[in-house]
C-alpha cells in the first residue's frame, strides 16, 4: 500500500510544486514519501523536538522520582498527570482540524475520480487524501508526540523514548482510522449537504462537550478542598474513556498496552476494510421546491458569497472554532487569554476563509470573467465578509466580557486594533492566494506548506506584538515594560497599515 | 456585431493565436472550426474579454473591449467550453444570481426562462449544481445565457453533452435568434452542425485563420475538389492522410 501511496503523492505534490513556479525538492523524485514528510512535518518536528528537549532538560535537574511519584488514591503518576492535558488538547486539535479536513478533502477533490480509475487500492487513495492535509494537523501531532516521548523517557530512559514514539504512532493510527471511519460512515448515511452540516454540528457538539467536561472537572485552586479537586481532575484526565490514556498506562508499565494496541489494530483494520469499500459517490440531498423572486436585488456578489459561506461547513467551522477555543479559557475565567486566543486563531483562519471564498470563483473560471463586473467587485466581498464576520464576533465577545466585568473597560480599546489585525490577515490570505492564481484549487488545501506558515507566522507576529505585548507589558514588573506596552504595538500597527495600503494598491492593478 | 483586428495571444514563448482578423455581422451565425489546440477557445476568450489579448483590438457592438469591457460584458452572452457552476448553489439560485448581476428586467426574463426550462426539460432547479450531470449543467448554462436574450452570443462547443432533443432545440433557437438580429459566434467539432447552421465558417489552425467564407466559398478553396465539409476541413488543416494512418495502426 505504501508504495502506491508514495507514487500518487509524488505526482500530486509535483503538481503543487510545478504551479508554484519553483524548482525545488529534487529529492521528491526519488524518495517521494520521505520528502513529503520532510516538507510537511519539518516545522512540527522542530517544534516537538524543542518542547521535548526543553522539558527533559528542565525536569532532569529535579528529581526523576517526582515524575514517577504515584498520587495516593488515584494510581496515577505525576508524570501522567502532567502530560495528559497536552494529549487532551492535542487530541482536540487533531479531531477539530484533521477529521473534518479529511472528510472534505476526500469528498471534495475531483481528482479522486481520476484516482479511482487507476489500478490502486481504495485504501491507498484514502491514505493519500488524509496525508495531503497533514499541514493542517501537524501542530496537533507536535503536542501528542512529545507528551508520550517525555513520559517514556522518564520511565525508561532512551528505550522509553523509542517506546513513547511507538505509542504516539499507534495512537496516531487510531486517530487516523477514527477520522476515516467517521468520514465514511457520514457519507454512507446521508445526502451530501445534509451530511456536511450534521458532521459540522456533531463536531461542534462533541468538542464543546469535551471543553465543558474539561472545565467542569478542572480543580479550582481557590477552593478549600483542593485535594479532592485534584483527585477528581486526575481521574478525569486519565480516564480510560480517552484512548490516549490507554497508551499512558501502557507506558507506565500497566498491561493495558496489549489490550489497547489490540483494539487499535482492530480499528485500523476495520477502517481500512471500510475505506476499501468506500463509496465516493454522493447521494442526492432532499429537494425543496422554490420559486423565483419577482425583482432584482442589490449586491448580488455579496449575497452569493454569503450563501456559499453559509453552505460551506469548513468555513462555518473556521468561524466557530475560535469561539470554542475562547470558551475554554472563559470558563476558567481567563478573559484576557480568551480574547487573545480568539484573535490568534481568528487571524490564522480569516486569511484561509478569504482564500477559500476566492477559490469558489477559481473553481468555475472563466465563468466569473464573463460577469459584467470588475475584478475588484468580485474580490472585495471575499475580504469584506470574513473581516466583518470575525470582527463582529470579537466585538460581541468583548462587549459581553466588559458587561460581565471579566474585562477591564480600557480593554475595549483592543477592538479597533483587533479589527485591523483581522483585516490585515484577511488581506494577507487573499493576496497570497491571488499572487499565484494558477494554483491547483480543486482540493481544499489551497495553500502550500510555505504559504500556510507565512500566513500563520505573520498573523501570529501581528497578534503577539500588539495584544500580547500590551498585556505582558502591563502584567510584568519589568524595567523595559514601555517597550512592550508602546513601542512594539506602534511598530506592529504601522506595519499593518503599511501592508494594507501597499497590498490594496497592488491588488487594484491586479488582472487575472 | 463582432470585430477583431490582429488578435494575438502569447502564453510565455508560445503563440496560441497568431494574428486573427474577424468580422461577424448581426443576424449571422459564424462557425469557428479547427483541430484540438488550434486556438478556438483562446480566441473566444479574447473576444469575450475573459483573456487579455497580447496585441490586437476587439470591438463588440461598436464598443472597444479595452475601453468598455463591463458594458460589453453586460450585453453579450457566453457559454464557455466547460459548464461550471458554483457547486453549493441550487440551479435556481444561480439563475437568480445571473439576473441580479446582469440587472435583467425580471418579469420579462422570468417568462422567457420558464419557456426555456420547458423546452430543454430543465426541472432540476431546486437541486444543488454539485449534483448535476455534465449535460444538466450545460443546459443550465445555455438557458442562463438565452434567458437574457443578449444581442451577441458566444458559444464554445455548445452541443457537447446535450441529448439529441436539447441539441436540436438549441440549434433551432439560435437560428431564430439570429434571424431576429442577434450575432452568434460558435465553435464546434461537429461539422454537420457547422454545415447546417452556420452562415459563414472560419477555419483556424495553429493560431492562424486559414480559410473563411460561406460553405460554397470554402468548397472553391479545395484543390482536391472536396465537396463535403469533413474532407474539405481535413484537407485545409493538412490532416488529410487519415487512411494511411489507419492502415499503419
Ligand atoms: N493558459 C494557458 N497557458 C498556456 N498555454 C495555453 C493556455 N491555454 C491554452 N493554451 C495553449 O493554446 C493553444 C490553443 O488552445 P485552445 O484551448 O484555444 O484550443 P482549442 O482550439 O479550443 O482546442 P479544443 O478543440 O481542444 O477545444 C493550445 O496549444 C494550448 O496548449
Ligand atoms: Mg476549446
Amino acid at each position: 500500500m505504501w508504495s502506491e501511496v508514495a507514487t500518487i503523492l509524488k505526482y500530486s505534490s509535483l503538481n503543487i510544486a510545478r504551479s508554484s513556479n519553483r524548482r525545488r525538492f529534487r529529492g521528491s523524485e526519488r524518495y517521494p514519501l520521505l520528502s513529503f514528510f520532510a516538507r510537511n512535518l519539518s516545522v512540527a518536528v522542530v517544534f516537538g523536538v524543542m518542547i521535548t528537549v526543553f522539558f527533559i532538560s528542565m525536569m532532569k535537574n529535579q528529581s526523576v522520582e517526582i515524575f514517577n511519584y504515584v498520587i495516593e488514591g488515584t494510581g496515577v503518576s505525576l508524570g501522567e498527570l502532567l502530560v495528559s492535558p497536552w494529549l487532551f488538547i492535542g487530541t482536540i486539535v487533531f479531531l477539530a482540524s484533521a477529521a473534518p479536513g479529511m472528510t472534505y478533502n476526500l469528498f471534495d477533490s475531483p481528482d479522486v475520480e481520476f484516482l479511482l480509475t487507476l489500478p490502486v487500492r481504495r485504501s491507498s487513495i484514502v491514505m493519500v487524501k488524509n496525508l495531503e492535509i497533514l499541514p493542517y494537523y501537524s501542530m496537533g501531532l507536535a503536542m501528542i508526540f512529545p507528551a508520550y516521548i517525555i513520559l517514556g523517557y522518564f520511565r525508561a530512559g532512551w528505550i522509553g523514548i523509542f517506546v513513547g514514539f511507538l505509542a504516539a504512532l499507534i495512537y496516531l493510527g487510531l486517530l487516523w482510522a477514527l477520522s476515516a471511519f467517521l468520514a465514511s460512515v457520514l457519507n454512507v448515511f446521508m445526502g451530501r449537504m445534509v451530511a456536511r452540516r450534521i458532521a459540522t454540528m456533531a463536531y461542534f457538539a462533541s468538542i464543546m462537550l469535551l471543553v465543558f467536561a474539561y472545565n467542569y472537572f478542572m480543580p479550582d485552586i481557590t477552593k478549600t478542598n483542593s485535594i479532592d479537586a485534584l483527585l477528581k481532575y486526575s481521574g478525569f484526565m486519565t480516564s480510560p474513556l480517552f484512548p490516549y490514556s490507554w497508551f499512558l498506562r501502557a507506558l507506565v508499565g500497566r498491561h493495558f498496552w496489549w489490550i489497547s494496541s489490540g483494539i487499535t489494530l482492530l480499528f485500523v483494520y476495520g477502517a481500512a476494510r471500510l475505506s476499501s469499500n468506500l463509496e465516493f459517490s454522493r447521494s442526492r440531498s432532499h429537494v425543496k421546491k422554490g420559486s423565483f423572486l419577482a425583482r432584482n436585488r442589490a449586491f448580488p456578489v455579496y449575497r452569493k458569497d454569503l450563501l456559499l459561506l453559509r453552505r460551506d461547513p469548513q468555513l462555518l467551522y473556521m468561524l466557530a472554532y475560535p469561539v470554542v477555543f475562547a470558551m475554554i479559557f472563559l470558563l476558567q475565567r481567563e478573559a484576557t487569554a480568551a480574547s487573545f486566543f480568539y484573535v490568534q486563531l481568528t487571524a490564522i483562519y480569516s486569511g484561509l476563509t478569504s482564500a477559500l471564498l476566492l477559490r469558489q470563483e477559481f473553481l468555475i473560471w472563466p465563468v466569473p470573467m464573463t460577469f459584467p463586473v470588475t475584478m475588484r467587485a468580485l474580490v472585495l466581498p471575499k475580504i469584506v465578509i470574513p473581516t466583518v464576520a470575525y470582527s463582529t464576533i470579537y466585538t460581541f465577545l468583548v462587549l459581553a466580557l466588559l458587561f460581565i466585568g471579566l474585562m477591564e473597560p480600557w480593554m475595549g480599546l483592543f477592538i479597533p486594533i483587533v479589527v485591523l489585525i483581522i483585516f490585515s490577515s484577511t488581506l494577507l490570505g487573499a493576496w497570497i492566494f491571488l499572487r499565484r492564481p494558477n494554483r491547483p484549487v480543486k482540493g481544499r488545501n489551497v495553500f502550500t506548506t510555505v504559504e500556510v506558515l507565512m500566513v500563520q507566522g505573520i498573523t501570529l507576529l501581528w497578534t503577539f506584538s500588539t495584544l500580547g505585548a500590551i498585556q505582558l507589558g502591563i502584567a510584568r514588573d519589568w524595567s523595559f515594560y514601555w517597550l512592550l506596552k508602546y513601542i512594539a504595538p506602534v511598530i506592529s500597527i504601522s506595519s499593518m497599515i503599511y501592508f494594507v495600503i501597499k497590498t490594496s494598491r497592488k491588488m487594484r492593478g491586479f488582472n487575472l | 456585431m463582432i470585430e477583431a483586428k490582429g488578435l494575438v495571444k502569447k502564453f510565455g514563448d508560445f503563440m496560441a493565436v497568431r494574428g486573427i482578423d474577424l468580422k461577424v455581422l448581426p443576424g449571422e451565425i459564424y462557425g469557428f472550426l479547427g483541430p484540438n489546440g488550434a486556438g478556438k477557445t483562446t480566441t473566444i476568450r479574447m473576444l469575450t474579454g475573459t483573456l487579455k489579448p497580447s496585441s490586437g483590438e476587439v470591438r463588440i457592438l461598436g464598443m472597444r473591449m479595452d475601453e468598455s469591457e463591463i458594458e460589453i460584458k453586460r450585453s453579450i452572452g457566453v457559454v464557455p467550453d466547460e459548464p461550471k457552476i458554483y457547486e453549493n448553489l441550487k440551479g435556481r439560485e444561480f439563475l437568480e444570481f445571473i439576473m441580479d448581476i446582469f440587472k435583467c428586467p425580471r418579469s420579462e426574463t422570468l417568462s422567457r426562462l420558464s419557456e426555456l426550462c420547458e423546452a430543454f426539460g430543465v426541472d432540476y432547479l431546486d437541486n444543488f449544481a454539485g449534483e448535476y450531470s455534465h449535460g444538466m449543467k450545460q443546459k443550465l448554462m445555455v438557458i442562463s445565457v438565452l434567458m437574457r436574450k443578449p444581442r451577441v452570443i458566444f458559444l464554445d462547443e455548445p452541443t457537447v453533452g446535450l441529448d439529441a432533443r436539447s441539441a436540436k432545440i438549441l440549434k433551432l433557437l439560435l437560428r431564430k435568434y439570429a434571424d431576429e438580429g442577434s450575432t452568434i459566434f460558435m465553435t464546434t467539432h461537429v461539422l454537420e452542425v457547422a454545415e447546417k447552421m452556420c452562415d459563414r465558417i472560419g477555419i483556424i489552425n495553429e493560431g492562424l485563420l486559414i480559410a473563411e467564407g460561406t460553405l460554397d466559398e470554402l468548397r472553391q478553396l479545395s484543390k482536391e475538389g472536396h465537396k463535403n465539409l469533413e474532407d474539405l476541413f481535413l484537407e485545409l488543416t493538412g490532416q488529410g492522410k487519415v487512411d494511411e494512418i489507419i492502415q499503419a495502426l
